[in-house]
């Protein structure tokens, strides 16, 4: 399959808080939601459009890793965007989001893009976390943030392009080196098809290869 | 839908979808639909992957809500054709999602038996060693998470399903560790994290099995990537002299490709498990440490430069804390060849060593000395004892010392006295330090006869001041040249135990760096002083030759932020102060700062570089001012812990430690005020107008707060106390009189440090005459000189130094 770009995602967050079904939920349209079934993956892949390219998401689910410290530092150094995610519905989850940013600070690259998802917004009637503390959370560390639901997949389609979308900005206004921090250049990229400028949207910049 | 009405022609008419979508109906059905097709063609695909799709959301469902649902999926051998398809190598969108479905049930199963039926009859193994299409990028990132996943699964119990001891084979980690260092790092984590699991497991077959043949080569050769890595990082410093536009992103990329697998080792070694670390440990030893990092520093080797190899040894101290292979790379490093500990001398000296070499000795040596699992005791055979509590006395510790070969030599001259009743005057001081720094290079090499033979032991304070870089007094006539030659750089390169004690060379160090501000980079300097911290803690004291050349160093880092000074106005001067004090409240963590690309590429002399300050040379002078006062906070820093009774006062600067000592809402007793409180309105100029009409009073210097002034509400005449409305700074303030009414004054008010990340601010105050306005404008500005003239006094005092000679120049 090719793409311009593929790049790499981690999804991080306490256990429980439904980032395999997230995961699920963003990558697998065939796989609707049913309301007493809970599904999820630890990896997937989805090829989207970005500005007339063909951007391939590659989602890894960090499981295992809690307890090694070199397995944290690889995949928030393999990544480029990582969704960080707490339950709406339980509070401890909102409040172990410090720690996992810490992680992402003393681990990842600078250029890691980070976006807050507040899950199970279904589950409104259990809500324990407000959308303002979420987004006073989001400003506060300079994330993007967003609610969502599996169950319902409201947003989760937002939550994955929105980040998809800052992640290629970085790139277009050359903030990165494409081939390194969870970016890989593609085979129709590198083929020449004339760099970062081929979209409709921007001038001819300079190619990337 | 087309492909299942295709799937029914081609097996027969008779079966027709079931209705509900979660029954024992819909397994059988798609069960039936499977084993009708027994080759997956191109245009099956589409049918197959939507089959495998469905039935993993059906068994999970019926995990959750129908146990028949997983009987009746073994009962129609549903999993056999899943394995049967798989092997056949089909389309890979097949592929995919035949692991994709094995690791949704294997991960999201609960029931314990159900697993086990999936992983019995070893239809698990003939899956993991089926040769899929591994230079798909797709296949092989499902492949690997669907290793990760059974390994997730692993304990005592599931372990019989994977580990066959009688015929030592554990398909799912040897398949899986030939992945290990993929060159897509994901891949390679999920690797690490399925051998970290497996390695978890409590099982004694199982370990025995790791470190014997076959699969023992694996940890050598983690060792052999870790030299791989080496070299590959050797190969980014060494291009990127030639490449300043992307070698730097090169050196780091390859640094942390190196430091995750180090990580990754540590890691290991973090399980304690014996056996393993047995064998990690003597191939550390053998394959890298010795003979590439040792030989390195020692120039026997020419495999990595001498500024590489004690940057790596740097990281593996700092990494890595198992205790016998801390000691025994102690041993490899401080005991085992004295070529290492010369080396080690040569790189501190600034005469002989580049700053880009003395970092990495230095990082080593502090690496060493705080590792934890260093024992005290190994170090002491090296002479790089610890700090110990004073109450220990130094005779005790100077013994210790003495026996140690770092250096034995009596070459000394009692220069102790002199310079300790050497006035810390500007003029005194600079002579001696050039003079220090000047011996450092024209001082001669100690007699032939004393290299060859141990000298007597000499008397304490003899050996610890046996500098050979340093001895001020041993030729009080030689001039200050400050240059130091290069004539005889040859002195440590061939063998000699002429080498001074840690402790000596350091404080020499120090004294050398504060004199040449300019020849390196204030990481250097944080290094040296926290190393000599960690070596004496609090004991400096207890060697007072020692002691004098700190109090040298120190008077002359105090001396060049003195004349930096003068070189700016004073507003921006105690900003920059006051910024770098916040700045000193939290140095940077040394661990991050040992682990700096940058470190290993020559150093670098502008801000063009993108580098931190003090990890590069200063260009301009007002770089030349940050660095001055960045040293002079490293000292004091340093000085607070080696001689903590020394420092004048620990009042620090007053208004930017402690919250304002007022603020809006509190009261203040009007009557214990010197001068009265001076009738007005007025508010900040943001504030809403109704303020205009409020009566207020202006409260300058209040006692409980020196350097502010207040606006207070006017209490009824009887009460003694007035809530503040509002606060300000008097330093800094800029007061002026009202364009058009002279009964009105203007202030704006400067934040008391750029760092408080306070905005300017301004107020109006309306007095009831021309005259008063006048007044209470002289008296702002009265109070603005107390509090400016107090900030110099408050600086002054944290410098040591009297307040007039900051400001006799002015």
């Amino acid at each position: 399959m090719s793409y311009n770009y593929l790049f790499k995602y981690i999804i991080i967050g306490d256990t429980g808080v439904g980032k395999s079904c997230l995961l699920l939920q963003f990558t697998d349209k065939r796989f609707q939601p049913v309301h007493d079934l809970t599904i999820g993956v630890e990896f997937g892949t989805r090829t989207i459009t970005l500005d007339g390219k063909e951007v391939k998401l590659q989602i890894w689910d960090t499981a295992g890793q809690e307890a090694f410290r070199s397995i944290t530092r690889s995949y928030y150094r393999g990544a480029a965007g990582a969704l960080l995610v707490y339950d709406i519905t339980r509070r401890e989850t909102f409040n172990q989001l410090e720690t996992w940013l810490e992680d992402a600070r003393q681990h990842s690259n600078a250029n890691l893009t980070i976006m807050l998802i507040g899950n199970k917004s279904d589950l409104s009637h259990r809500r324990a976390v407000s959308r303002e503390e979420g987004e006073a959370f989001a400003e506060k560390y300079g994330l993007v943030f967003m609610e969502t639901s599996a169950k319902t997949a409201d947003n989760v389609e937002s939550a994955f392009i929105g980040t998809a979308q800052t992640i290629y900005e970085k790139i277009k206004n050359e903030e990165f080196d494409p081939d390194t921090n969870g970016v890989k250049v593609g085979p129709l990229q590198s083929g020449g098809s004339g760099g970062y400028g081929a979209g409709p949207s921007t001038t001819a910049k300079k190619g990337c290869c | 839908m087309f492909h299942n009405t295709m799937l029914s022609r081609i097996s027969g008419l008779f079966r027709t979808k079931p209705r509900d979508r979660f029954s024992v109906d819909m397994v059988m059905f798609y069960g039936e639909e499977l084993a009708a097709t027994p080759v997956v063609t191109d245009k099956t695909a589409e049918g197959v992957v939507e089959i495998l799709r469905a039935v993993a959301e059906l068994v999970i469902w019926g995990d959750q809500n129908d146990g028949a649902i997983f009987d009746a999926f073994m009962e129609v051998g549903m999993l056999d054709a899943l394995f049967r398809i798989l092997k056949q190598n089909p389309p890979h969108v097949v592929v995919v999602q035949g692991l994709q479905t094995l690791s949704i049930l294997l991960s999201q199963i609960t029931a314990q038996t159900s697993i086990y039926f999936i992983l019995s009859n070893n239809r698990i193994n003939n899956i993991i060693t089926h040769a899929f299409d591994s230079s798909n990028e797709e296949i092989l990132a499902y492949y690997v998470t669907f290793l990760k996943t059974l390994a997730l699964k692993l304990d005592n119990t599931t372990i019989q399903f994977f580990f066959n001891v009688e015929e030592r084979t554990f398909p799912l980690y040897t398949e899986a560790i030939r992945y290990y260092n993929h060159s897509e790092s994901m891949i390679a984590a999920a690797v690490r994290t399925l051998t970290l699991q497996v390695f978890r497991i409590p099982n004694a077959a199982l370990r025995t099995f790791l470190v014997s043949p076959p699969v023992a080569p694996y940890f050598p050769a983690l060792i052999t990537t870790l030299a791989t890595h080496a070299h590959r990082l050797q190969a980014a410093v060494t291009a990127a002299s030639s490449d300043p536009a992307s070698g730097p992103v090169r050196v780091r990329a390859a640094l942390d490709a190196l430091l995750d697998h180090l990580f990754y080792i540590h890691d290991i070694y973090a399980l304690g498990l014996a056996g393993i670390n047995s064998v990690l440990t003597t191939s550390l030893l053998n394959d890298l440490v010795r003979p590439v990092l040792v030989a390195s520093v020692t120039r026997s080797s020419s495999e990595l430069s001498s500024e590489l190899a004690l940057f790596l040894l740097a990281q593996l101290f700092h990494t890595l804390d198992d205790p016998l292979l801390i000691r025994a790379l102690t041993s490899a490093l401080l005991t085992e060849d004295v070529a290492v500990r010369q080396a080690l001398v040569a790189a501190l000296n600034l005469n002989v060593g580049t700053d880009e070499l003395a970092l990495p000795a230095l990082a080593c040596l502090y690496a060493v000395v705080s590792n934890d699992a260093v024992r005290s005791r190994d170090l002491a055979a090296a002479g790089l004892a610890r700090a110990r509590p004073l109450s220990l006395t130094s005779l005790a510790s100077l013994e210790d010392r003495e026996s140690t070969s770092w250096g034995n030599s009596s070459q000394f001259s009692s220069c102790d006295s002199e310079i300790a009743e050497a006035e810390p005057s500007d003029s005194l001081a600079t002579d001696l330090s050039a003079s220090a720094a000047t011996d450092a290079s024209t001082v001669e090499p100690a007699p032939p006869a004393e290299h060859n033979e141990p000298a007597p032991l000499p008397a304490p304070s003899l050996s610890l001041l046996s500098l050979p870089s340093s001895s001020p007094a041993a030729s009080p006539a030689a001039s200050a040249t400050d240059s130091p030659s290069a004539h005889d750089a040859t002195r440590y390169d061939t063998p000699s135990l002429d080498t001074p004690f840690p402790d000596a060379l350091l404080v020499t160090k120090l004294l050398l760096l504060a004199h040449h501000p300019t020849r390196s980079r204030l990481a250097t300097m944080h290094l040296t002083t926290a190393l000599l911290s960690l070596l004496l803690g609090s004991s400096l004291p207890a060697h007072p030759a020692l002691r004098t050349l700190f109090d040298i160093a120190y008077v002359l880092v105090v001396e060049r932020l003195r004349s930096a000074f003068f070189e700016l106005p004073l507003n921006l001067f105690t900003a920059m102060f006051e910024d770098e004090y916040l700045a000193a409240q939290r140095p940077p963590r040394l661990d991050h700062a040992l682990a700096d690309p940058s470190l290993l590429l020559p150093v670098a002399r502008t801000s063009l570089s993108g580098l931190d300050l003090a990890k590069r040379l200063p260009s301009g002078e007002l770089e030349d001012v940050t660095r001055a006062l960045q040293t002079f906070f490293i000292f004091r820093n340093a000085k607070a812990t080696l001689l903590p009774l020394t420092l004048a006062s620990p009042a620090g600067l007053p208004w930017i430690d402690a919250p304002p000592p007022l603020a809006v809402g509190d009261s203040i007793a009007l009557q214990s005020l010197q001068s009265p409180p001076m009738p007005c309105t007025g508010s900040r100029d943001a504030d809403t107008p109704d303020a205009a009409n409020v009566p207020r009073m202006l409260v300058i210097a209040p006692p409980a707060a020196p350097h502010l002034f207040v606006l207070v509400e006017r209490p009824a005449p009887d009460a003694g106390d007035a809530t503040v409305v509002l606060v300000g700074h008097l330093a800094g303030l800029a007061v002026t009189t009202d364009a058009t009414d002279m009964s009105v004054i203007h202030g704006l008010v400067q934040p008391p440090s750029p760092l408080l990340r306070t905005r300017k601010w301004s107020f109006w105050a309306a007095f009831p005459s021309m005259s008063d306005a006048l007044t209470a404008k002289s008296e702002l500005e009265r109070g603005r000189a107390a509090a400016d003239a107090a900030r110099l006094t408050a600086i002054a005092n944290h410098m040591g130094v009297a307040p007039s000679s900051l400001t006799h120049a002015l």
